[in-house]
């Protein structure tokens, strides 16, 4: 795997971002298969592989574009589900975001990463 | 919602969710317990989640199946990546423990040795002279101080005593500085001259004492921490 220029992002990061701060702005927050399930939805594409996305996901709660904490367990007990890891955009996530929207041409169709 | 219940409790769906989970267990084999059951967790909560989002999309217990192992499969190049990721930084954080395990042993090993010695040479020293009687008492202490000190010497030896000898070395530490230096006073021409140029020896034996216990008393708190807790197994949790 190539190693990429620091503050670069990677498509899939990309995304996620772009997809988590939609899901945030009207949730809070997001959780894993929720950002997959947006990101499959604006391309028209299957599901993210597992492996996939919580690497991904993983690298940038590490890196401080994302961050991340467990559910409260007795939301979930209630819910009778199991309890998610929750994710937020940081400032650093959507600075990220925003310039590398600006980085890319207007007419390109969400952040031209199709 | 029969049939949303038929399709999560469909044999399909069971044993897809149940090799993902499998293969979730193997990637994360032997990895920090607290990483591997994070993804594990995460990985649960990802089946359950698309399957109830496949129940409200009218999807089948095939097709949910076949989207599972299909994003397990387009997944595993990653989760085999981030394996590697994960054991070394665990490789990294067990390197750098093992190294401040060694230097706690050493110090704790090498200034109890330290003491066992300074007592052992004021009592050789006090019996040499032929002893003496104002000096009775502090001999006796001291011969009792230094065992105490081979003692525990001896179980800082062993992993398993280990805490228990850190802890008994606190009495010797405390009290072997001051009492040998008395002791020699009697008997070392050196350490009378040695006690007329530094009137704050008594102080100086005694911050040496007190730093000893610190010591001690944190290498038994950091033996007490590491103590290596017995193995857990993977589990597979059904979803």
């Amino acid at each position: 795997m190539p190693r990429r220029r620091p503050g670069v992002l990677l498509p899939l990061e990309l995304k996620i971002l772009d997809a988590g701060t939609e899901l945030q702005a009207s949730e809070g927050s997001f959780y894993g298969f929720g950002v997959a399930r947006e990101i499959a939805d604006s391309d028209q594409a299957a599901l993210i592989g597992h492996g996939t996305l919580y690497k991904a996901l993983n690298r940038m709660a590490a890196a401080g574009l994302l961050e991340a904490e467990w559910e409260d367990a007795a939301t979930a007990e209630h819910e009778n589900r199991p309890r998610r890891r929750l994710y937020r955009v940081t400032a650093e996530g959507a600075q990220a975001l925003a310039s590398q929207a600006r980085a890319v041409p207007a007419s390109a169709p969400r952040l031209g990463l199709a | 919602m029969s049939g949303g219940m038929s399709v999560q409790r469909s044999p399909e769906y069971r044993q897809a969710a149940l090799a993902a989970l499998r293969w979730c267990a193997w990637y994360t084999r032997g990895l920090d317990e607290r990483v591997a059951a994070a993804r594990q967790d995460e990985i649960a909560s990802d089946l359950h989640e698309q399957a109830s989002w496949a129940v409200d999309h009218g999807w089948t217990s095939r097709e949910l199946a076949r989207s599972i192992r299909s994003r397990q499969l387009r997944g595993a190049p990653a989760d085999l990546r981030w394996r590697l990721t994960q054991a070394r930084v665990a490789n990294r954080r067990s390197r750098l423990e093992l190294r401040l395990g060694a230097f706690v042993l050493a110090a704790v090993l090498t200034s109890g040795a330290a003491l066992v010695g300074l007592a052992s040479f004021a009592v050789f020293r006090m019996l040499q002279a032929g002893g003496q009687v104002a000096a009775l008492a502090q001999t006796w202490s001291v011969t009792v101080l230094a065992a105490m000190a081979i003692t525990a010497v001896c179980l800082v030896f062993a992993r398993r005593t280990r805490v228990a000898g850190a802890l008994l070395l606190l009495v010797p530490a405390l009290s072997i500085p001051v009492l040998s230096g008395s002791m020699l006073w009697y008997v070392s021409a050196t350490m009378q001259a040695l006690a007329q140029m530094t009137p704050w020896w008594t102080i100086t034996a005694t911050a040496a004492g007190v730093a000893l216990s610190v010591l001690y008393l944190s290498a038994a708190a950091y033996w007490w921490l590491n103590r290596s807790p017995a193995p857990k197994p993977v589990e597979v949790r059904h979803v």
